[in-house]
């Protein structure tokens, strides 16, 4: 995959996860099914979201040590933390599932506890997500700029240019 | 094959990691069939019995379930005081406001002429 597309696609991965994220908070929103379902889909995303930005985890990784202050450690942080949380919110899920997993034919006790702990993660996921975007701001919206809204007013120009040549005539 | 590796690599991470903070959170105590909390009766020695006669009781004199405030869409989590649209509001306001006070901060910081520069 050429880097282009490698950036294009990354940029509607995460454009999908994000959706996918925000609706998953709100299961008032959406119901307990696809509150459930949506969520293991969700958890597929965040690992092809990792395996994209494999060689960068690594890379990161075996410097961790090395340079003390660098704003790729306050990334690496960012990202641990909320991949920990995001594993807390899929596991405290699992064990109050409703939907998912006695569809599966698994039965797990319920436990207050676990709720507790999914409600608590998720807020912390809320703010740690904020956090992980607002770092990556400027790539967003380079890249949004570059493949969302740009692609929009060529289209909008060739449409008025269009227009004008055929008035011309 | 690199990649599924990989994959399988995060996968196994999580796997572990998840396993571990499972068996770290205690379990929930043995729930009746009526949904009185004590062990539950299995057998027919005394004591079994006696847990079961204890759970009839203890289900009969218990209050009586408070009713619970729907908003009729089966959603089944709060009380259904707040729709979902004002919740999916509440959750895209949280998540912007973080990431605006995030990237105006990390904007600040690299703008910042260094000491020295």
């Amino acid at each position: 995959m050429s880097g282009r597309n490698k950036t294009r696609t990354n940029l509607f991965l995460d454009i999908a996860i994000f959706l996918a994220f925000v609706l998953v908070l709100t299961p008032r929103a959406t119901g307990v099914a696809i509150h459930e379902w949506l969520s293991i889909a969700f958890a597929a995303c965040i690992v092809v979201h990792l395996l994209f930005h494999w060689e960068w985890i690594i890379a990161v990784a075996s410097k961790l040590f090395t340079r003390i202050f660098h704003e790729s450690r306050l990334d690496f942080a960012v990202d641990l933390l909320l991949f920990l949380d995001v594993l807390l919110i899929m596991v405290s899920g699992l064990a109050i599932s409703k939907v998912a997993l006695p569809t599966l034919g698994i039965q797990i006790p319920f436990s207050v506890v676990w709720k507790q702990i999914h409600g608590i993660s998720a807020k912390v996921a809320l703010v740690l997500a904020g956090i992980h975007c607002g770092l990556h701001a400027k790539w967003i919206g380079y890249n949004a700029k570059k493949y969302l809204l740009e692609p929009f007013v060529r289209l909008f120009r060739r449409r008025t240019d269009g227009n004008a040549i055929s008035e011309v005539k | 094959m690199k990649t599924l590796a990989r994959a399988a690599c995060i996968l196994a991470v999580a796997c572990i990691l998840g396993f571990g903070i499972y068996a770290i959170v205690p379990r929930p105590a043995a729930v009746a069939p009526d949904g009185v909390s004590g062990a539950a009766p299995t057998g027919n020695s005394a004591s079994a019995n006696g847990a079961v006669g204890n759970a009839e009781r203890q289900s009969n004199t218990a209050t009586p379930p408070r009713p619970v405030r729907g908003n009729g869409n089966g959603a089944g989590h709060g009380n259904g005081s707040v729709s979902g649209i004002v919740s999916l509001a509440v959750t895209l306001a949280v998540f912007l406001f973080v990431y605006v006070v995030v990237a105006f901060l990390s904007a600040f910081i690299r703008r910042r002429p260094k000491l020295g520069a």
